[in-house]
């Protein structure tokens, strides 16, 4: 079932002589006379899970609308595969392999699941071949994320927990190469956010590259290979979930000494 | 009796006139998030084309549609590219306001270049059928009048098979949802743009041939049109644009009884207060979703 998501182009070869799927170089977004990030860096290789965490207004969500391609980025340039991106738009961007998923969930609310997910089959990356096999591929979809009996179902009526399944089954529908989930467990009570980190894990089971932003940050340790911490704008830490957490800066900036104790 | 049949039929023919008319406007509004006031004025450039034809070429006004269509499908292209284009990257509010001030002027440019071209003389289509028809029980029935009905329904069916068989009619419904998650599956988002522009021109086309057929074509007709446009909907709900048709036989009707009990004088009027109730009443419209 996940092998239909697999990448058969190229092949993983593990965390650490694996190929670098995104890289950002000295990225900068002003918005008038407001830096929202600041000469970011930040790589992922291919297979990893990366955590972006920060305090409220650290330029998560700018980062992530500058890595799809939302915002025009100011300096700085961002390379997917080794290709220059930093001038293509967001569809462009779709269709070369990165996806994303909204904070505030945001499905095609007139149309039923299987659209929804089948819009994403026929112009993502690797566009279907026919309608058959853009509603084959799409109930396939909605089976990984647990949606397949609501199929012919609109969308405009899901509990939160099944918005956001949708909206993970309609970015996967685009056969991304690296997926970028916005705040994927916000509004989820306990049981909703295990079952979600129970998604990600089968993500990259399948290799696909995530990055995360999160404001649960015991959950995004727990899943992550790697962490970023930005904090107005601007980079502070990066390393394993440890490293981070005993990180002074980061404890200064958002952790608080409570976790510390913990971690 | 019969006269008041005959005057619900009729309603219900220039209703589906309405229907046609409102279409267009409702899809660019639905998907663009933008009110076309120059609608109308697309309207009157295409049943001028429908009148050269048949006036210069002996082209019949139905099959001229045939050419009317795609030209005006162009016209909306262009259009587009020179002027639409660029409203389309503002927020929603700002989108609605910057476009009716830009179609405004746009009115005002075609109405009067419409008038240089064509002179102010109405002008209308009088067939070898015209004025033809069937007899029911004492009620006239023209064919050019079923016509208008016929190429109604035609219209919103073959709409309605577009936007929910094809997958470009689907990225267009779903460009209209959520533009910024369209993007985000691979959707061109400005390509569905200019071809919803450009439909929504040519069934501006359709609904001009048959008001050149049936009623008259002067260049200041538009703005009454899109204004008629505009009433049916919002009786229909905003982001239903199948809705549009039945709101518009239903304000064809409901003028035809407002014309029986009050006079002709008052047909308009009715149209208006029913824009206000709904606004009032039923902002979602009688078949938009809450």
């Amino acid at each position: 079932m996940w092998g239909l998501l697999r990448r058969t182009e190229r092949s993983s070869q593990g965390h650490i002589d694996a190929a670098m799927l995104l890289k950002t170089e000295q990225v900068t977004k002003l918005f008038g006379g407001l830096t929202a990030v600041r000469g970011v860096n930040l790589s992922v290789r291919e297979g990893e899970i990366l955590g972006l965490i920060g305090p409220n207004g650290a330029g998560k969500t700018t980062m992530f609308n500058l890595i799809t391609g939302f915002y025009r980025i100011d300096r700085g340039r961002i390379f997917f595969q080794d290709r220059d991106i930093t001038r293509l738009g967001p569809a462009d961007r779709c269709k070369q392999g990165i996806a994303r998923t909204f904070q505030l969930v945001r499905p095609f609310q007139h149309m039923t699941l299987g659209e929804n997910v089948a819009v994403g089959c026929v112009y993502g990356r690797v566009p279907a071949t026919s309608r058959h096999d853009a509603e084959m591929r799409a109930r396939a979809i909605l089976e990984l994320v647990g949606l397949a009996d609501q199929f012919d179902a609109p969308a405009h009526n899901l509990t939160l927990m099944n918005r956001k399944r949708l909206e993970l089954a309609r970015a996967l529908a685009t056969q991304p190469f690296l997926l970028l989930l916005d705040e994927f467990l916000a509004g989820l009570n306990p049981s909703e956010v295990h079952v979600a980190l129970e998604l990600v894990r089968q993500l990259r089971a399948s290799n696909i590259t995530l990055i995360l932003v999160e404001h649960i940050v015991e959950a995004v340790f727990g899943v992550s290979d790697r962490v970023i911490v930005l904090n107005v704008g601007e980079k502070i830490a990066e390393g394993s979930p440890a490293q981070v957490a005993a990180d002074e800066r980061v404890i200064d900036a958002y952790l608080g000494r409570g976790l510390h104790a913990h971690a | 009796m019969t006269l008041i049949i005959q005057n619900l039929v009729f309603g219900l023919f220039v209703g589906s006139i309405y229907g046609i008319a409102a279409v267009g406007l409702a899809l660019v509004f639905g998907v663009m998030k933008m009110l076309n006031i120059a609608h109308g004025e697309l309207l009157m450039i295409g049943g001028y084309v429908s009148f050269w034809l048949f006036h210069l070429a002996g082209v019949d006004p139905f099959l001229s549609l045939l050419i009317s269509a795609p030209l005006l499908f162009g016209l909306g292209v262009v259009l587009h590219q020179v002027l639409y284009r660029h409203i389309a990257r503002f927020e929603t509010e700002q989108k609605i306001k910057n476009s009716m001030l830009v179609s405004f002027g746009l009115v005002l440019i075609l109405q009067n270049l419409a008038q240089q071209m064509w002179t102010a003389d109405e002008r209308s289509i009088q067939t070898a059928y015209s004025g033809v028809g069937a007899d029911v029980l004492g009620v006239a029935l023209p064919y050019t009048r079923m016509a208008n009905l016929g190429l109604a329904l035609l219209v919103v069916i073959g709409l309605h098979l577009f936007l929910s068989r094809t997958y470009l009619g689907k990225a267009i419904r779903a460009t209209a949802d959520e533009w910024e998650s369209a993007i985000l599956v691979g959707v061109n988002i400005r390509q569905t743009f200019l071809i919803t522009f450009g439909l929504s021109a040519s069934l501006a086309a359709i609904a001009g041939a048959l008001v050149v057929v049936g009623y008259g074509l002067s260049p200041s007709i538009g703005l009454a049109w899109t204004l008629k446009a505009l009433v049916v909907v919002v009786l229909a709900g905003t982001g239903s644009v199948f809705g549009v048709v039945p709101a518009g036989l239903l304000l064809g009707l409901g003028e035809a009884v407002s014309g029986i009990i009050a006079g002709p004088a008052y047909r308009e009027v009715f149209g208006l207060l029913i824009f206000v109730a709904i606004l009032v009443v039923r902002p979602q419209g009688l078949f938009g979703r809450a």
